[in-house]
């Protein structure tokens, strides 16, 4: 398969899972960003107050290229959201558990993501806050078209036997159809999840 | 256990009489059978992956007690603490200790069958620790205090007004919630449950001996709250769980999600390699993992080893026309089901649940469906012949003494048509009611009006 082939798998089968999938240039990104911010603070809270979202916004600390971390943080400050992260220190990272539990959104960077099922790969480490893409309502992670891999097996080949503690594949949103078989978003984890890929051209759209 | 026989002929009736429970394991099992067939249709090559599978799962049930040790060394390698356990109270007292010294009052579990098997959650409420299901499904049967009828939908026997007029009862919320009200209210008590558990409780889909790797599959990502929140994770895995090295992860993931709900990949795939590591600022402090034998070495060197290869993917459930007349809760095991059928007497005993073998028509379809390819339909009846005797020679040699002698299989044909013309009328109350059971809901063929073969044949050679 070639690099575009891999890339349009990835948003078939992502979006096939309920992802939502924007192929976006780096310059974008404020302008993408901004409106998903503004609308998610408009939205009214479900549950469990029915009072509109927090505008806090969780960031894993460490693991993003080069300045991205900052450019993202900029972008919240101006929407008028606070920014929390696991903190650091002199024993590693820790996060404050009560704020990020109350977080609306959390945005992560993605090194790696599998076309073959449309999955994110998130792995574990000092300060990679993995919880940023699990607690918050919503989880937008970001990355390079070049992090697409065909299929897991490629991407547990490239890894060699030595695993993180802990590696999460993620799919699509959190789901349940335990009601009746009604597919129903958000039972534990985020009720959206948005992948915003930098630097690729969205195979479905005509040059 | 009880000691007491499982009676399921007994329980059937019942259940069959319950429309509304008939109704629901239907149509959830249409629902997932439908997805699996469009799913596996859609991966080329996923008969050869199934042929895979066995391969691989039949590599492990060769050596099982070798793979153990090397997946219980490679766990220690990463960190975490193993513990071995012979049986189901073995398993418990493990359990049990390590709750004690740390004095927990409060769990968390994601839905694990090896943790039902041992009736972990008795265990646990014993040691005076609250024990919170986290998959919906089981979290609204824990609340109802009743059984699963499902084995990937546990609640699937309540409708939403039930669901709501429960949560109203014991979560407070308003009544007549919809279902996405009951959902969000199930995140919000849930949620403050992961918070403020002081361990979670999981099971593994797959442990994988090369690398000391345990993989939870879920979708709703309670797996990957339960053991990245807590500080103690204790995981229950039965050693028939091992596979043998990370390379083998991507085949089985394929083979058990696109077998179970017709996914490529569940939502979540958390797999874990030991505790938190230095510097991390998620997951357990400590990791302990209970490996699970009950029973299971005896049975890789038995007739019956294939069945430790099952995924509990729950496709044979879904494919068996007795499970989707009466349901799970019949059954009165934690496994139900094909696969059940032969587990559960294999695991408690041939006295505990007798007549298991029996709920079966060995139609077959089952042994279809298997990711793995697991000869369920033979095992029933292998199941049968280790219960009652071989019976089946005395039968095949009267048949064919029958058969082979000419005036004898005249005879007892001729006898045959007179019967069949009228079958209520000359069997009814004759035999000891053994053949009434059968024609109170059946009908035996009607013997065709005429001559007979026989003596049409004759006729048409005269006119050839």
């Amino acid at each position: 398969m070639s690099k575009s082939e891999i890339l349009e798998r990835y948003a078939r089968m992502a979006r096939s899972a309920g992802a939502h999938v924007e192929f976006i240039t780096a310059d974008d990104l404020p302008g993408r960003l901004a409106p998903i911010l503004f609308e998610l603070a408009q939205s009214c809270n479900p549950a469990p107050t029915g009072s509109a979202w927090p505008r806090v916004a969780a960031l894993p600390a460490s693991g993003w290229p080069q300045g991205l971390r900052e450019s993202v943080e900029i972008i919240l400050t101006a929407s008028g959201y606070e920014t929390i992260m696991p903190r650091k220190t002199p024993d590693g990272y820790t996060w404050d558990r009560d704020r990020l539990a109350g977080a609306s959104i959390g945005i992560t960077w993605c090194e790696q993501f599998l076309a073959d099922t449309g999955s994110l790969i998130l792995p574990a480490g000092p300060g990679m806050g993995t919880l940023a893409a699990l607690l918050p309502e919503v989880h937008l992670a970001l990355s390079y078209a070049e992090g697409c891999r065909a299929a897991l097996a490629d991407y547990l080949r490239e890894r060699g036997t030595v695993l993180p503690s802990r590696l999460t594949l993620v799919t699509g949103p959190s789901r349940t159809g335990d009601i009746e078989c009604t597919m129903t978003e958000g039972v534990h984890g985020p009720r959206k999840v948005m992948h915003f890929i930098l630097g690729g051209v969205d195979p479905e759209t005509p040059l | 256990m009880n000691d007491r026989p499982h009676d399921f002929r007994q329980a059937s009736v019942s259940a069959v009489a319950d429309e509304v429970l008939g109704a629901a394991i239907r149509k959830t099992a249409d629902i997932l059978l439908s997805r699996r067939a469009a799913s596996v249709a859609e991966l080329e090559g996923f008969e050869d992956l199934r042929d895979w599978g066995r391969r691989r799962k039949l590599e492990v049930s060769g050596r099982l007690e070798e793979y153990a040790r090397e997946f219980a060394n490679r766990v220690e390698a990463a960190g975490a603490i193993v513990h071995f356990a012979r049986d189901a109270a073995e398993a418990t007292d493990i359990a049990a200790a390590i709750v004690g010294k740390r004095g927990v009052r409060a769990a968390v579990k994601s839905k694990s069958m090896t943790a039902e098997e041992i009736s972990l959650n008795e265990a646990m409420q014993q040691a005076g620790v609250a024990v919170t299901e986290t998959d919906l499904g089981e979290f609204i049967i824990q609340l109802a205090g009743e059984k699963p009828s499902h084995i990937l939908a546990p609640a699937i026997h309540k409708d939403r007004d039930q669901v709501a007029e429960l949560f109203s009862r014991t979560l407070g919320t308003p009544p007549g919630l919809d279902v996405g009200g009951l959902v969000c209210a199930a995140r919000k008590t849930l949620r403050d449950r992961f918070i403020t558990a002081q361990i979670g409780i999981t099971g593994a889909n797959f442990a994988v001996a090369e690398t000391g790797t345990l993989v939870l599959v879920t979708n709703e990502g309670n797996g990957r709250m339960t053991t990245t929140l807590p500080p103690v994770q204790i995981a229950i895995v039965g050693i028939d769980k091992i596979i043998p090295k990370i390379s083998d992860l991507p085949g089985f993931l394929t083979l058990l999600t696109r077998s179970a709900t017709g996914q490529a990949i569940s939502s979540y795939v958390t797999i874990i390699t030991g505790p938190r590591k230095p510097g991390e600022e998620e997951g357990p402090e400590e990791l302990h993992v209970v490996l699970l034998d009950n029973g299971r070495t005896p049975l890789a060197c038995g007739p019956f080893r294939e069945i430790l290869h099952c995924l509990h993917c729950g496709a044979c459930l879904n494919q068996c026309p007795v499970y989707r007349a009466v349901g799970g809760h019949a059954y009165q095991s934690v496994y139900p089901g094909p696969m059940g059928d032969v587990l559960s007497p294999l695991l408690w005993g041939m006295t505990a649940y007798p007549d298991l073998p029996d709920a079966c028509t060995l139609c077959g379809r089952c042994a279809e469906v298997c990711p793995v390819k697991i000869p369920l339909p033979e095992y029933h009846r292998s199941l049968r012949i280790l219960r009652t005797g071989d019976q089946t020679q005395w039968t095949a040699g009267a048949t064919a003494a029958i058969a082979s002698n000419p005036l004898l299989y005249r005879s007892s044909l001729g006898l045959l048509r007179q019967i069949l013309a009228h079958p209520k009328a000359l069997l009814n109350g004759r035999t000891g009611g053994t053949l009434e059971a059968w024609t109170t809901c059946r009908e035996l063929p009607r013997a065709q009006a005429g001559p007979g073969f026989r003596t049409w044949w004759r006729k048409q050679r005269g006119v050839l």
